[in-house]
This record gives structure tokens, sequence and C-alpha cells, in this order.
């Protein structure tokens, strides 16, 4: 019996893709795949740990306007750091800082040593240091603030292997 | 025979290609532009620390009954093998300046650390125990200098050399202040 063919295709050659152009296109799908899955996990990991570099510079951001609006009303303020951001401190009769912009990233965990409240000096000098310690679900990154004394020079780091805060790997 | 309409296969390639380099150089250029803004941050930030110390010291010189340079006879701390810049005696409190090597990881270099009593909420000296603290980061030996221009007058200088991302040779910053001490 002959089969019949098709008057679309041309005469000679057999319906369907070839062998080459199967492997091609397979091919090409399986690189884009990977591609795709790589760089939604990557973009993910990319997310939290840029969430945990702008809660670092909000920490910094919040010591340093504190320290400017000491030095601009000439008199002494206070702020403790919670778990939500900078606020006014409790239970102390230091008046607030001002920061305009006092809340860190959301999903961030805060841990620290600073006591509370950290205090700044009518002449902006910074009375209380510490450890700041930033982490957030997603990544293994843990970023550290270290705040010295008396002028409050701040250092942004991460944690290293033996839980020390280290500067971050330069490339 | 006549030739088919559209790009050989050949054109397209070196089409491409043509293309990457020129995105290629656009990146760069972009990337060496971010490079030089985030240098001039670091300058700048670094320099405005830098005032604030030597303005710290300052204040200090200013207020002290007798100051050394180079000398850290009479410090309220062990300084741990640190090279002493200059020792001040204010209010009859013992404040020592000295560089060397940081306490902890996280500071870049040698360190620059005041040996001093604390400051109160008004921004004075506070009675108590000497405490050693890092003022400063990246402050190489002789970084800091404080010198006697005329009497009663002294001139400081720091300098500080930071480690910069994909460059071999540090970031060199220096500020210098004068300022007012007693005849040494």
């Amino acid at each position: 019996m002959r089969r019949q063919r098709l008057p679309l295709h041309r005469a000679g050659r057999a319906p369907g893709w070839t062998l080459t152009e199967l492997l091609l296109t397979s091919g090409l799908v399986m690189v884009l795949a990977t591609l795709a899955t790589f760089a939604t996990r990557g973009e993910a990991e990319a997310q939290a740990r840029q969430k945990l570099q702008a809660a670092s510079q909000r920490v910094v951001g919040g010591l340093e306007e504190a320290r400017a609006t000491a030095v601009r009303a000439g008199q002494p303020c206070g702020l403790s750091l919670g778990t939500a951001g900078w606020q006014a401190p409790q239970g102390s009769a230091l008046p607030p800082c001002r920061v305009q912009d006092p809340t860190l990233e959301s999903g961030v965990e805060v841990s620290h040593n600073l006591p509370n409240p950290v205090r700044f000096s009518a002449n902006g000098l910074v009375l209380d240091g510490g450890t700041v310690w930033l982490r957030r679900p997603g990544t293994p990154l843990v970023k550290c603030v270290v705040v010295s004394l008396p002028l409050g020079v701040t250092r942004v780091g991460r944690e290293g292997a033996g839980g020390e805060c280290e500067p971050e790997q330069v490339l | 025979m006549k030739r088919e309409a559209g790009f050989t296969l050949v054109e397209l390639l070196v089409a491409m290609a043509l293309g990457l380099v020129v995105a290629g150089v656009a990146m760069q250029g972009l990337i060496a532009s971010g490079r030089s803004g985030e240098r001039l941050t670091l300058l700048l930030r670094e320099r405005t620390v830098q005032r604030r110390t030597l303005a710290l010291l300052r204040s200090e010189l200013a207020a002290a009954e007798s100051w050394v340079a180079g000398s850290a006879t009479g410090a309220g701390c062990n300084l741990a093998g640190r090279t002493p810049v200059v020792h001040l005696e204010v209010q009859g409190q013992p404040i020592t300046y000295s560089i060397g090597t940081a306490p902890s990881g996280i500071w870049r270099g040698q360190v620059l650390m005041r040996c001093g009593p604390a400051y109160g909420l008004a921004g004075e000296l506070s009675p108590g125990t000497p405490q050693n603290r890092v003022v400063l980061d990246g402050v190489p030996t002789g970084g800091m200098e404080v010198v006697e221009e005329a009497p009663g007058v002294v001139r400081m200088r720091l300098r500080q050399q930071l480690p910069l991302r994909g460059s071999s040779t540090p970031l060199d910053i220096q500020s210098e202040m004068a300022g007012a001490a007693p005849t040494g």
C-alpha cells in the first residue's frame, strides 16, 4: 500500500523536523531553562543581600543624622536601636534625636550590643559604641556595623568564620 | 543565478561581533565612571572624619596644661607596642594618642587610638578610668604629626591610606589643621 503525501510538503522530503533541527531546538531550550532557574535563584539571594546593604546604610545614616541634630541644636540627644530601627530612647531623660528615615528594611533581623540609649553629646561626639548584626532569611550573609568612640566612626563589614566582624571581601 | 534577498550568515556574524564590541566598550566606560564616583564618595567621607579627628585633638590641645609629641610617659593604658604620637595632660588627666595594630579585624590597616577619659553629654571630659579606643583606621606609622610652629601654635597633620577596590595603589588622604596649645 502506498502512503499518500500531503500536498503541503515538498516532494522527496518526509514531513516533520530533521534530527539536527530537533537536537538544536532541545539544546537551546535546555540552555534557556537552566539560565532562567539560575537567574531566579540568584535574584532572590541578591535581593536579600541588597536589603541587608540598605539596612546597614540606614544604621549608619541614622547615627550620622542623630549626631548632626545634636550639633545643630547644641544639645545632647539619644537614640536606641530596636527591632524595627532607630527609635526614641525608652526610660531615659535624654531627648530623642530626630532622624528622617529611622526604620530599617522589612524582614531584616537586628541584634546588637549598643547601650540603650546611644548618646550624642552637644558637640557632636558619640558617647556609646558597639556592633550591630543584620540578618535576613534567604541569604547566609550576615552584615555588621561597628560604631567606635568618640567620633562615631562606622565601618560596615560581614560576619567572618569566627563570628567576628570583618571587612567585606575586596574584589 | 539570482541572489536571494536577506543577510548572509557571514554578514550577520560580523554585525553581531561589532555590536558586542561596541556594547563592551560602553560597559567599560560605565564601570569606570561608577568606580570614580565610589572613590570620590569615600574621599569626601574620610576627609570629614579626618577633620573631626583633628578638631578633637585641637580642642584637647587647647585645654591642655602640657603636651609632648612622640611620648607616652604617664599614659593611662597599655599601648601594646603601638607608637606614641602625642601625650597631653588635660585637667590633670592623661590623654595619649598612638598608632599601631588594630584591636579587631574590621579596621583597615593600622589604627589611631586615643587613650583617655570619656566625654560627657555636654562635651566635657568626664573623670574616670582612661579608655583606649580606635579613633580612625588606615593610618600608617607616622601618619599623625603634631608640630610646634611657633610658641603656642601647633600644626597637626593626619594621613590615611585606604585600600581601593580594583586598584593596587591605596587612596591617600591628608588633612592638616592649626591650633593653639600651651608652650611645650
